[in-house]
């Protein structure tokens, strides 16, 4: 039989490439800024983390302010786009997939204006205290976009029994109505408009190793789930009845790919705001490159939406210093006359065709 | 194996009249029994209760004896496979890539496709004629060729039990002889027995053994073919009046028109 061995090694080259892109970018992204540190140093500081490594022989020469500036500023905060990147960009794979629609993404679901929502109650009711380091704008924003995710699916399956555009709706109706009620919260409270709208564009500027750490686990732990899901996420492609008929467990794999996705994308936005785009750009990009395949589609489209995310958190830092640019405004910027040409550029073929 | 429909009922809430009505058969294994009825009679309803995408407040489907919603989705994929109408797959799957999905019921998680389920899904592309599409995407197929490749997908999940939902009704009159043959094929090798709705009676005299007529969600007549299709039946039924020719021992179905 014949094997396809091309493919497969295109395939791992891909993969290869990307993740080692992805480790030059966190090194450069983490030397770039108001005070630049050579790469180099960067790179070192780095490597010292690492087990098995001999820390102070590595470490020999470089000031104390540039490790600080490297380690507690600014890796955090790369390390921090980087996850909610490559972590939105596999949950749009896997919503895409859940709901047969390549434009499905976490705010169609209503997640991120449910996170949005809950941030924007704490700021403007002045909620302000701290736990372990967890600040109660973030808990707020978490709680709200758990809690809207459980309103939609409550609502959708007395609906029509967990039907997908059921869940659309529903995801869509719950969206408006949180923007609204964002919307009059800002109006009311004038004095804290500025702080609720920055809050919704999104940024990274607030990174801590506390929220590293917290992304990662859920991280981790949703990318496992997907990985395992894969192929029953191809056969769902088929719709639910067809799935079913080649032996997918439908109701458990919609539940569990449901919930980490869920919670995927209310941890990312919880700690950075709205980051619209990535979700939707990344998975479309990388489904032009390698294919439909979930088990593929889903590791490579995280390294690309962390490299992507990265890249863009560099600029907004960086572009018109001493100011930020929110990234989420960024990724919007960018993402959005791309995902236009991208539409375009299928049209083109259709018609050709 | 045996598959059994037994006392199957079924009425969506706020309707009327019930879709299904009672409706018990067996079916008998090494047969390729035909699924007929004018438009609405209960046929798809009765195949969406065996492959448990739906379920009767009353009676059930038996697989061998024990109820089949007792069975786990993997463990019924490889007694029962399915042929729908239409495929709602709409991602940009090559047509090879659809087809060895079937092979999932037989797979655990890490499991590649291996050289015999590239096989088994190469053999039945062969069979349907679908095999020099394979690299082509699923999505951009005609109706016809769409439909052979779902039913070499369900010939790839090598079950004993196969149904086939109007499978040749995209089909040109070359293929729907190819498709009934394969399927007859199938039958007579002992390896799948089919349940096939049907609307074609010229097909189903010459290619099934066994034929269940429904009406109004309930069974009019069952049996072998040469009896279930008569004149007198068929016009109770669909309401029109057939002419029988008969030709080297096979009968051939004509309606007469009212003019």
């Amino acid at each position: 039989m014949k094997k396809e061995p091309l493919k497969t090694w295109t395939l791992t080259m891909a993969g290869g490439i990307l993740a080692i892109l992805l480790v030059i970018v966190v090194v450069w992204a983490a030397a770039v800024g108001s005070v630049s540190v050579p790469v180099s140093q960067s790179a070192r500081i780095v490597i010292s983390r690492l087990p098995f490594v001999n820390k102070e022989k590595i470490l020999e020469g470089i000031p104390r302010t540039n490790k600080l500036i490297i380690w507690d500023i600014r890796l955090p905060r790369v390390l921090l786009a980087g996850m909610v990147g490559g972590g939105l960009a596999a949950a749009g794979v896997v919503m895409q997939a859940l709901f047969r629609n390549p434009l499905a993404d976490p705010q169609v679901l209503g997640i991120s204006s449910g996170a949005a929502f809950g941030a924007a109650v704490a700021i403007a009711f002045g909620i302000s205290f701290s736990v372990a380091g967890i600040s109660s704008i973030w808990m707020f924003a978490f709680a709200g976009a758990i809690l809207t995710m459980l309103l939609v699916f409550r609502v959708a399956r007395i609906a029509t029994s967990r039907s997908v555009t059921g869940i659309l709706l529903a995801g869509i109706a719950c969206s408006s109505m949180l923007t609204a009620a964002i919307t009059l919260l800002m109006m009311w409270n004038h004095e804290k408009l500025e702080q609720i709208y920055l809050w919704m564009l999104g940024s990274f500027s607030s990174a801590t190793w506390i929220k590293v750490g917290f992304m990662a686990i859920v991280l981790v732990g949703a990318l496992a789930c997907f990985i395992v899901l894969g192929r029953d996420l191809d056969l769902l492609s088929f719709g639910d009845h067809e799935a079913q008929s080649m032996g997918v467990s439908v109701k458990r794999t919609r539940t569990i790919a449901v919930v980490a996705t869920s919670l995927l994308v209310a941890a990312g936005v919880s700690v950075s705001g709205i980051i619209g785009f990535v979700s939707l750009i990344i998975p479309h990009i990388m489904r032009m490159l390698v294919g439909p395949k979930n088990r593929r589609l889903i590791p490579l489209s995280f390294l690309g939406g962390a490299i992507f995310m990265i890249f863009c958190d560099m600029i907004s830092r960086t572009a018109v210093p001493p100011n930020e640019i929110a990234v989420g405004a960024l990724t919007q910027v960018t993402g959005a006359p791309f995902f236009l040409y991208l539409l375009w550029k299928e049209r083109r073929k259709g018609e050709r065709e | 194996m045996n598959v059994e429909a037994k006392n199957l009922t079924y009425q969506p809430s706020g309707t009327k009249t019930p879709i299904l009505s009672g409706v018990s058969y067996t079916f008998s294994e090494g047969c390729m029994t035909a699924l007929l009825g004018p438009n609405g009679s209960g046929k798809t309803t009765m195949l969406r209760h065996f492959l448990a995408q739906i379920k009767s407040p009353e009676g059930a489907v038996l697989i061998d004896g024990k109820d089949s919603l007792s069975y786990s989705p993997k463990e019924r994929s490889r007694i029962l496979a399915w042929v729908p109408q239409n495929s709602s797959g709409e991602s940009a799957f090559t047509v090879e890539d659809v087809v060895l999905m079937a092979r999932y019921p037989y797979k655990g998680t890490w499991d590649d496709d291996s050289d015999e389920d590239r096989r088994i899904a190469e053999e039945a592309m062969e069979t349907v004629g679908v095999l020099q599409f394979k690299k082509r995407d699923f999505t951009s197929l005609s109706g016809g060729e769409r439909q052979r490749a779902l039913i070499a997908r369900a010939l790839t999940q090598t079950t004993p039990w196969i149904f086939l939902d109007e499978p040749t009704s995209n089909l040109d009159v070359k293929h729907q002889i190819r498709i009934m043959q394969v399927l007859r094929e199938k039958v007579d090798a002992k390896k799948t027995s089919s349940i096939v709705v049907m609307h074609d009676f010229n097909l189903v005299e010459k290619y099934c053994d066994k034929a269940i007529l429904l009406k109004e969600g309930h069974v009019v007549a069952k049996g072998e073919t040469r009896e279930v299709l008569t004149p007198k039946l068929l016009r109770e039924v669909y309401e029109v009046d057939f002419e029988v020719f008969e030709k080297e021992g096979q009968r051939f179905f004509v309606p007469k028109t009212q003019d």
